[in-house]
């Protein structure tokens, strides 16, 4: 089982130039990075090209590692900036496409998870759909992984009560889909 | 607290659990194509261990670690006791003959075992104006030296191990 000074010694050895001990460190951390991308921008090819984009930004970056946040938090931080402009690009670009094409064909729902991928299983998955990627992230960061609401700031580089507004915002949203789903199907939520 | 609160906050729980056990995985070879971009990148030197400790906060990522170790607060504060003490002697920085004497003291105490080096120092020192500019040129390294100091405080303070109470 490979531990956390297993970890920095692969961090101190990629500092250094080497691509094993960075194979290593991807190996460890990819399925996180790319299910939190995947979870913020809803689209698995989107997903991969920002997690491939964070490890390769973190590759160049790692002599200017200072260790002072966790090498998971540093990579989920690079992970949830790259994946929240992909969202805010996709959601312009959609915009401006639905402006095009409003006197012609009905628009396509340029939404989350528009290539029909399945992101979040159940009930919760569909319901994060209808939140801003900011809210998903956080939903994602607080929830899901459990972290703390410093931390979750910290990922997403923004004031502790920003993330507490953005999660309150998101809790109200998830409930009343919860009131909605409850009314249209009582026994399902009974469970 | 209402029951339909409770039922939700219960709810939200469980399918968080859930999605967070049934976490997507990155896609087959995620790993290769990550080592294939990175066989492309250019790698830049890491800066020395003890600049490490830097906060993010201080300058940006891009500037080279020795210019941005200047806004250090230990760097500042090194540069503030030069200040206070070239005020506080004020006389120091006005007469040249006193600062030509202690930088020419200073050289000739150290020239046996730097000679090479301070050399030039000397010689510049003897110049008209000289001595302010060997003032000016060794300004840094108090800076450096203060945060080299910090830095080294702070390392034996970070590695010295946790003091048992009560025992």
């Amino acid at each position: 089982m490979e531990s956390r000074s297993d970890e920095s010694t692969w961090i101190e050895r990629a500092r250094e130039g080497s691509t094993d001990a960075f194979r290593m460190l991807v190996d460890r951390h990819r399925d996180r990075a790319y299910g939190l991308a995947l979870r913020i921008t809803g689209s698995a090819e989107e997903a991969e090209e920002v997690a491939q984009d964070a490890f390769v930004r973190v590759w160049r970056a790692l002599p200017e590692f200072r260790g002072e946040a966790s090498f998971g938090t540093w990579l989920h931080t690079i992970v949830a900036r790259l994946a929240l402009d992909r969202a805010a690009i996709a959601k312009t670009r959609a915009r401006r496409e639905t402006a095009l094409e409003a006197a012609g064909d009905p628009p396509a729902e340029a939404t989350f998870a528009d290539e029909g991928d399945p992101l979040l299983e159940g009930r919760l998955g569909r319901m994060l759909e209808d939140l801003s990627p900011i809210q998903r992230a956080v939903v994602v960061l607080y929830h899901l992984e459990d972290r703390p609401v410093l931390e979750v700031a910290t990922v997403l580089s923004l004031p502790e009560n920003t993330v507490k507004t953005h999660l309150s915002h998101a809790r109200s949203a998830l409930r009343a889909a919860w009131e909605r789903e409850a009314r249209s199907t009582p026994e399902e939520t009974r469970r | 607290m209402t029951r339909e609160d409770e039922r939700f906050e219960q709810w939200l729980d469980e399918a968080a659990r859930d999605a967070a056990r049934t976490s997507p995985r990155a896609p087959f070879g995620f790993t290769d194509r990550v080592l294939a971009q990175v066989a492309l990148e250019p790698r830049t030197a890491a800066a020395p261990s003890w600049t490490r400790t830097l906060p993010a906060s201080v300058g940006s990522d891009p500037l080279p670690w020795w210019t941005r170790v200047f806004a250090q607060p230990a760097c500042a504060l090194g540069f503030l006791v030069v200040g206070v003490a070239f005020l506080w002697r004020g006389t120091l920085a006005q007469s040249p003959e006193v600062v030509t004497g202690l930088v020419s003291r200073a050289f000739a105490a150290l020239a046996p075992f730097w000679g090479p080096v301070v050399e030039p120092f000397a010689r510049l020192s003897a110049m008209p104006g000289g001595e302010v500019c060997v003032l000016l040129a060794l300004l840094p390294f108090a800076g450096l030296l203060s945060y080299g100091c910090y830095a080294a405080t702070a390392a034996l303070a970070h590695h010295a191990p946790a003091r048992r109470i009560g025992t």
